[in-house]
């Protein structure tokens, strides 16, 4: 049995790591409350963008705009979202691991280029075996928007030159502060529109191919901005979780802690007791 | 058929808030080839959208200025989407900050070095412009 002095060693290093995760917790739920309320700003803007670029691309012919192409051979461009820090439970390596799976079974015959956002994502994908094109770190501290642009010029201008037949993106889609949504969407090329009733097409101003050429850059930019936010957010959301249930679970280590330490403490009064009894009975 | 009618819906919608919706009966917007107007039953129409103001003229006779930056404006069957970057009230703008703000992008286009973005000076001193008229209910 361990000695009563190490047993209140540990009891309070469980403590001190408690008082770290609470402090952890609270941090993070605070900033949840302001990247949700980001989100929640920035979706219905995205959204409609989405919806009219769909409702674009039913009107318009492929062939108008190169990037309503469908089919031109070539690589797979993957941005994979993840965090700069851990400490927040399955979220990184949900993300990991989803990407492993997708390059083996979805693109097990393309040769996929990863562009990882987030120092934990860049950690383990450099270990395992992937093309890594381009990284990117401190994302939501530096400026998420010019990143995201730079990062969706790049990828287009890939696509653009044929190197680049699609382009997907995994992350975290933002659902409440206690669940998120693994997701992988396809940015490029855009969803084949179902032929359905027959719409009249605009009139564009100034051009059509202006039109789409704007309209499309500027659809991509805002859904990465959009993604970026919602893998933010998930993040705080994940970590909030993962350091709520480490502060119960240390309460039940010194729980344990506590009732072993009183039983050891018992055990040496009556022990004590014995030898002093019995000495005076030898006498 | 579609009814006619003799309103417009309007859907202004910006990054950085909540969508606003609005009834019309006229509606002029800064397109990026000049100022056109929408009136009810206007053709489908897809126009980018270039830095000024936007004037709603609502059913009850009332007009709205707002500040626009930017971005896309559709319309199809009475109902109109404006996607912009921002887009500010009369009342919501902040008058000084835009005077300042003109006065500064004033002074760096006339100064002729060449390591000056006179792209982006132009376009600070538009924003500017079209925020102060929006506020003066001046716009073309």
């Amino acid at each position: 049995m361990a000695s009563l002095r190490d047993i209140k060693r540990r009891i309070g290093s469980v403590k001190s790591t408690q008082k770290i995760t609470r402090a952890m917790k609270m941090v993070a739920a605070a900033k949840l409350r302001r990247s949700q309320e980001a989100i929640e700003r920035a979706r219905p803007y995205a959204y409609r963008m989405r919806d009219l670029v769909n409702r674009v691309a039913l009107r318009a012919n492929n062939e108008v705009h190169p990037l309503l192409r469908q089919d031109n051979g070539g690589k797979i461009g993957l941005i994979v979202v993840t965090s700069d820090r851990g400490l927040c439970g399955g979220f990184n390596s949900n993300v990991i691991n989803h990407t492993m799976k997708t390059l083996s079974d979805e693109f097990n015959d393309k040769e996929v280029e990863l562009t990882v956002i987030g120092r934990k994502g860049i950690e383990a994908l450099r270990r395992r075996r992937t093309t890594i094109r381009n990284t990117y770190r401190n994302v939501m501290d530096d400026n998420p928007f010019r990143v995201a642009g730079e990062l969706i010029d790049e990828q287009v201008a890939a696509f653009l030159q044929g190197e680049f037949a699609g382009v997907y993106c995994i992350y975290n889609e933002f659902k409440s502060a206690i669940s998120q949504n693994l997701t992988m969407e396809r940015l490029l090329p855009f969803e084949p529109p179902e032929q359905g009733e027959v719409v009249v097409d605009y009139l564009y101003e100034p051009s059509q191919e202006g039109v789409l050429t704007e309209l499309l850059s500027r659809h991509l930019h805002i859904q990465m901005h959009r993604i970026l936010f919602e893998s933010a957010a998930s993040e705080h959301g994940a970590r909030m979780t993962a350091m709520d249930s480490a502060t119960n679970n240390a309460d039940d280590v010194i729980e344990r802690l506590t009732l072993a330490y009183n039983r050891a403490r018992q055990s040496a009064i009556t022990t004590e007791m014995i030898e002093i009894v019995s000495g005076a009975e030898a006498l | 058929m579609t009814v006619q009618t003799d309103t417009l819906k309007l859907e202004l919608s910006t990054p950085d808030r909540a969508p606003v919706s609005l009834e019309a009966r006229e509606i002029t917007i800064p397109g990026a080839k000049g100022v056109f107007t929408v009136l009810p039953n206007h053709t489908p129409y897809l126009a980018t959208l270039s830095v000024g103001v936007m004037i709603v003229r609502g059913t009850d006779g009332s007009e709205n200025f707002f500040a626009i930056n930017r971005g896309f404006a559709e319309v199809v069957q009475n109902q109109i989407l404006i996607l912009t970057q921002t887009a500010e009230r009369e009342e919501e703008v902040d008058v000084e900050r835009a005077e300042k703000a003109k006065e500064r992008a004033e002074e760096r286009l006339q100064k002729r070095d060449a390591d000056i973005d006179h792209m982006r000076a132009e376009f600070a001193l538009r924003r500017a412009v079209s925020r102060i008229r929006a506020h003066q209910r001046d716009a073309y």
